[in-house]
């Protein structure tokens, strides 16, 4: 009897594991169709990559591509490009994959490299992001059919990040640029995963799969950019089911939407940080001995830790993302507060009325200027940042604005701050990008210096290592670059960003890549069953 | 004759306002601080490529040329085009309006009609249960803020029973939610008005004669009482139309609506002039309208009202 229950048993359990294998075997297995919809918190402007600005390029990224891609660990491939060498420092030679069609049908051939580049980069009407391309000479020499040479103006290492992560670099379809000319915003035509279907104003941007798709067709028929502006109604949203992806949750909703068994809830790196800069071109914050006293007064360990948390930012050691190439750690934070005191006595100021540190008679006034939308808890810490200088006797005052203000404050030839919030995501994943900031030639109102700070050894140094082709040797000059930044004490460095994706169950196959504009596709996305 | 040379007047006062109103604005979006230029190349922005914007939107010309531009576009039913998406701005506002329109004659009729009823029940029984109630229910409307209300609705409909979607436009279940919304403070608003136009009206001496030849009391309200109180009602409604033409920033935000409140409150944070210019244009020409036709239907309702 007894071995019988025990037959018995093992076969139920038996049956259960094969009932179990097939199932789990048939939810892993990709199913094609269905809609994935994605919440956006601010619609398009354009589907033309020229003019594209904001969220627009996020849908980009599956109707367009480039010639090189980074895949989310950072990795390099050739994307349209299926073979390149260096003919020399500054001449790049890229034969492009045979076969692959435009949605309209067309052959992507060398000739469109050539006109998607000379129309980015045209001096008269440059693209929204030439800038980032700059390096790239035009006109480009096509050598045949499938072959181009890039010519460009220095030597430059990141070329290929640029060519990879760039809103300039999408290749466009010539004959439908030419065809709908100022129209061509709404009726674009890539290479990539998904077609253009529809585009209502405020509401919703529709692709539909490209069976043609050169990568292999996508799984799912449709993707919708969904636009919902409240943060509160973006939540609900997902959580009602009438979307599938939150791309960016509100810090405010992570803990909720853990808490939800029928979501995902995923901490991605990111290519962003977050820096507060001293403004080195003004009293008092020009005296270097002040800004290190300021930088050693601030607990940005504390901050990151209880402020920023832990699902929003990584303590930065450097001043790059650790995601970034030419990240490096150089000793951040200098958070000492018994050298702060020591600092700020050295330099003559004594506790005055209030405990405010007055030196000849002057209060150590200081001004802190920030965005409170630009990076998530903003003004929660500037709010801590004053309440601990306020510690060592400094009065801040923490001037908010909006975004337009702020970046116009930022890049005014005036530079009316004394520190300022500066986050900023390195679309390239490479260093260059944000270190070429602190050039003398990108000094306000030219370009984004907004430490205000330049010297030719700094110059030297940043310059170099965009020229310097070797990988190890490049880093060793980012490193030395950031020792400058902390010797001259030029600001804080605060955390490097996270993004939180949250995503329903049933949406498999999702890669969340640090960059969060130029390369999250939804190619190999599937959904299994709702339940 | 006389009502034609009073509309020909009006029209003519209209058009000076609207100048007024598009030179302050254009003033304002002027004076205020901040670029769009800068915010057309966000990654990273350059003074050389910054200074081709500026050409191109004229930017480099002094204000008052640029006003006479603008003026000269409006002559010729030309807005010119948005700086952020470089389309023509007509056809944008137009869109945004039509859907402002939808949503806000639903939610102005549900607040006439809910309003009225509730503010003639509690006046008529006033004092009793029913009017502590609906005056109760119309203070929570009043002083609940419309995000709350919003959410708070979003949360039981869409979330928890699924009857409605969460956000977006098109059908009429997109309509339902924002509606309802933005009727709930005007319904509150309005049912406050009426029941006290309607409490003043119902203490007069012709109501009590009404009353005293044996009318049904239906007949007194009805008839008698109801056509007084709703003079100022109509003066009340007609700036809720200009109100709401304007559109709800804060309804369309939450609803994800796109409305022409939305649509400028983007348009000024990326300092969009033209767009600016364009709402503010047609949204104030409505307005001036409405109080237009609301004078003209008051001499139509109230006899003693003469236009002139």
């Amino acid at each position: 009897m007894k071995l019988h229950r025990h037959r018995l048993l093992v076969l139920l359990a038996l049956v259960f594991a094969l009932v179990l294998a097939t199932s789990l075997s048939w939810a892993q297995q990709p199913r094609q169709g269905g809609t994935l919809t994605v919440i956006t918190p601010s619609d398009i402007s354009t589907m033309d990559p020229h003019d594209g600005y904001g969220f627009s390029v996020r849908v980009f990224a599956n109707v367009y591509e480039p010639l090189f891609r980074k895949d989310e660990k950072g990795v390099l491939h050739g994307h349209l490009v299926e073979s390149w060498k260096f003919l020399d420092a500054t001449h790049l030679q890229m034969t492009l994959r045979k076969g692959i069609k435009f949605h309209s049908g067309t052959e992507l051939t060398a000739d469109a490299v050539k006109f998607t580049y000379e129309r980015q980069l045209d001096p008269a009407n440059p693209a929204v992001d030439a800038q980032v391309i700059r390096a790239v000479k035009i006109p480009i020499r096509v050598v045949d059919r499938y072959t181009v040479v890039f010519e460009t103006s220095e030597p430059t290492a990141a070329i290929l990040d640029i060519l990879a992560q760039s809103l300039a670099s999408l290749i466009q379809d010539p004959g439908e640029v030419k065809k709908w000319g100022k129209d061509y915003g709404v009726h674009p035509s890539g290479t990539g995963p998904f077609k253009f279907v529809e585009w209502v104003r405020g509401q919703y941007v529709k692709l539909a799969r490209n069976p043609d798709y050169w990568g292999g067709a996508p799984y799912i028929d449709t993707l919708i950019f969904k636009v919902v502006p409240e943060e509160g109604t973006r939540v609900l949203a997902l959580e009602s089911g009438e979307a599938d992806v939150l791309y960016e949750t509100p810090a405010s909703a992570i803990q909720g939407l853990r808490a939800n068994p029928k979501l995902v809830v995923s901490r991605v790196p990111t290519f962003r940080d977050v820096n507060l800069h001293f403004n080195a071109s003004r009293a008092p914050t020009n005296d270097v001995r002040l800004r290190r006293a300021l930088a050693q007064a601030i607990n940005v360990k504390a901050i990151v830790e209880e402020v920023v948390t832990p699902d929003i930012g990584v303590l930065s050691t450097g001043l790059f993302n650790p995601t970034v190439f030419g990240a490096c750690d150089v000793g951040f934070p200098l958070y000492s507060p018994e050298k702060a005191k020591k600092a700020f006595a050295d330099l003559g100021y004594r506790p005055g009325r209030d405990g405010v540190l007055t030196k000849d008679g002057q209060p150590l006034q200081l001004s802190l200027v920030m965005n409170p939308q630009r990076d998530p808890r903003n003004g929660e810490v500037a709010e801590a940042i004053q309440a601990q200088l306020r510690s060592f006797g400094v009065d801040l005052k923490v001037r908010s604005f909006e975004f337009a203000t702020y970046a116009k404050m930022l890049a005014s030839a005036e530079g009316d701050y004394d520190m300022i919030f500066h986050g900023y995501g390195i679309g390239t994943g490479d260093a260059d990008l944000k270190a070429g900031f602190f050039l003398r030639a990108n000094m306000p109102p030219a370009g984004q210096n907004s430490a205000r700070y330049s010297s030719p050894e700094l110059d030297n140094v940043i310059l170099a290592a965009r020229q310097e082709m070797n990988k190890e040797k490049r880093k060793e000059l980012y490193c030395k670059f950031g020792q400058i930044y902390r010797d001259q004490a030029l600001g804080v460095p605060l955390y490097g960003s996270f993004r939180t994706t949250t995503t329903w169950k049933h949406v498999n196959g999702m890669t969340l890549h640090p960059d969060e504009w130029y390369s999250q596709t939804y190619t190999r996305v599937w959904l299994g069953p709702k339940n | 004759m006389q009502l034609a040379q009073y509309v020909l007047k009006r029209l003519g006062a209209m058009v000076l306002l609207l100048l007024g109103i598009t030179f302050i604005v254009f003033c304002l979006m002027y004076l205020a601080p901040g670029d769009v230029t800068l915010m057309l190349v966000p990654n990273v922005p350059s003074h050389e490529q910054a200074e081709i914007l500026r050409k191109q939107f004229a930017l480099d010309q002094p204000l008052l040329v640029r006003y006479g531009r603008f003026l000269a576009g409006v002559l010729h039913g030309d807005l010119g085009i948005s700086w952020i998406d470089r389309r023509p701005v007509v056809p944008q506002v137009l869109d945004a309006l039509s859907y402002t329109l939808r949503l806000a004659s639903v939610s102005l009729l549900l607040s006439i009609a809910v309003g009225l009823i509730a503010g003639i029940v509690s006046a008529v029984r006033h004092r009793s249960l029913v009017d502590e109630t609906i005056m109760t229910v119309c203070l929570l409307g009043i002083s609940a803020p419309v995000f709350v209300t919003g959410l708070l609705l979003i949360y039981l409909f869409s979330y928890r029973l699924g009857w409605f979607p969460t956000s977006g436009a098109g059908s009429w279940r997109h309509l339902v939610l924002p509606a309802v919304t933005l009727a709930s403070f005007l319904v509150a608003y309005n049912a406050r008005m009426m029941r006290s136009c309607m409490l003043e009206v119902l203490g007069q001496e012709y109501v009590r004669t009404a009353r005293a030849k044996g009318l049904k009391e239906v007949v007194v309200v009805g008839r008698h009482a109801l056509r007084n109180a709703l003079l100022p009602m109509v003066t009340v409604v007609g700036l809720q139309v200009g109100l709401l033409l304007g559109g709800s920033v804060i309804t369309e935000t939450v609803f994800a609506y796109p409305g022409i409140g939305q649509l400028v409150v983007s348009a000024i944070a990326a300092r969009d002039t033209p767009v600016v210019q364009g709402c503010v244009l047609l949204t104030a020409g409505g307005f001036i309208l409405v109080n237009l036709i609301v004078d003209i239907l008051y001499g139509g309702i109230d006899p003693r009202v003469r236009l002139t």
